[in-house]
């Protein structure tokens, strides 16, 4: 795996940051306040979601995938 | 404006000011729960500086951020100069917009636009809302988001009495989200509830179509049972993928803009 750089969250250094994931049984990953740096964990997780790639920023092209959430 | 509350819905006419609550409990002061850059929301958004505002007038029970939804005291007071210059900063490193939510951020309108006032022209501002608003706080709204990403949650007035304690949801959220269109770049939401896809996605989809053809439309499938969703039979799961193929399926056929 590549090392990626600390990607910026907008908040003063020292405060809390979160996001919520819930992980079925049947392998879908649901996730709340997402973050790049997770995103990119999930994208890892499934190279083949494209929009997870792009959460993450790693890809730019436009796809038809429905991300989780809220 | 708080002397006499009507921003919500509800129009309850608390003096907040005075330390009189009505539905959404909120007193003078705003607080935040969070505020940090996300890439959860619709992709054409993302990233994301979100600011979400504590306390809400709307008391769904599947509320995915819960407590802090329902409770305006909770979180840290939110100073709009302090909180205008984290974003700024945060659209410095690479955010791309600037949303507001909550809980529901109309019940602090006068805070919010304050909090704009102090971004640059050339930010894009998202107003994330429930679409409960009064039409006065609208009204007060024009011309300062960019984009309203609304909510259509319920497809009936009785699925948003029993799960959200709101009557006279839908006639409210017509009337706003039709007044958005005219007024704003509008993108309409509506989170996938097990076992509701023909009480309320079918009806609200069948209604964008006739009412706001080509409206972006952010169909959210990844309803998970949070806060107080085990109080109904229906929300202690997620929605199946049958579910989600039925809605999409249902989206396609009505010919709706949808976006993720």
């Amino acid at each position: 795996m590549k090392k990626r750089p600390p990607q910026p969250s907008g908040n003063p250094p020292g405060e809390a940051r979160d996001s919520g994931l819930l992980i079925l049984a049947d392998g879908r990953i649901l996730a709340h306040r997402l973050t790049r740096a997770l995103a990119g964990v999930l994208a890892e997780l499934n190279p083949a979601d494209e929009g997870m790639a792009r959460r993450a920023g790693r890809k730019t092209v436009p796809n038809d995938e429905h991300p989780n959430g809220d | 404006m708080l002397a006499e509350c009507r921003l919500c819905a509800h129009a309850c006419g608390a003096n907040r000011l005075a330390g009189q609550t009505g539905p959404c409990r909120a007193g003078a002061e705003t607080r935040f729960f969070s505020a940090q850059i996300e890439v959860s929301d619709e992709l054409e958004l993302v990233p994301t500086y979100a600011v979400a505002l504590s306390g809400c007038d709307l008391r769904c029970d599947f509320c995915i951020t819960g407590a802090p939804s329902w409770n305006p005291r909770l979180g840290q007071g939110f100073a709009p100069a302090e909180m205008a210059e984290r974003a700024v900063a945060a659209l410095a490193d690479g955010a791309r917009t600037v949303m507001i939510l909550g809980g529901e951020p109309t019940i602090h309108l006068p805070t919010a636009l304050e909090f704009v006032s102090f971004l640059p022209q050339e930010a894009r501002v998202i107003w994330k809302t429930n679409a409960h608003g009064h039409a006065g706080a609208r009204e007060l709204a024009e011309g300062m988001f960019d984009v309203w990403l609304a909510d259509y949650k319920f497809g009936n007035d009785a699925c948003a009495q029993r799960l959200a304690r709101t009557p006279g949801y839908s006639a409210i959220v017509r009337e706003n989200l039709l007044w958005a269109r005219d007024h704003t770049e509008l993108i309409v939401r509506h989170l996938l509830m097990p076992g509701h896809v023909e009480c309320c996605w079918r009806r609200v989809a069948e209604w964008l179509a006739a009412n706001l053809p080509g409206v972006k439309t952010s169909l959210r499938a990844g309803f998970w049972p949070a806060w107080r969703a085990g109080r109904h039979a229906e929300l202690r799961q997620n929605a199946t993928i049958a579910d989600q193929a039925r809605a999409f399926a249902l989206a396609r056929e009505l010919g709706l803009k949808l976006i993720s």
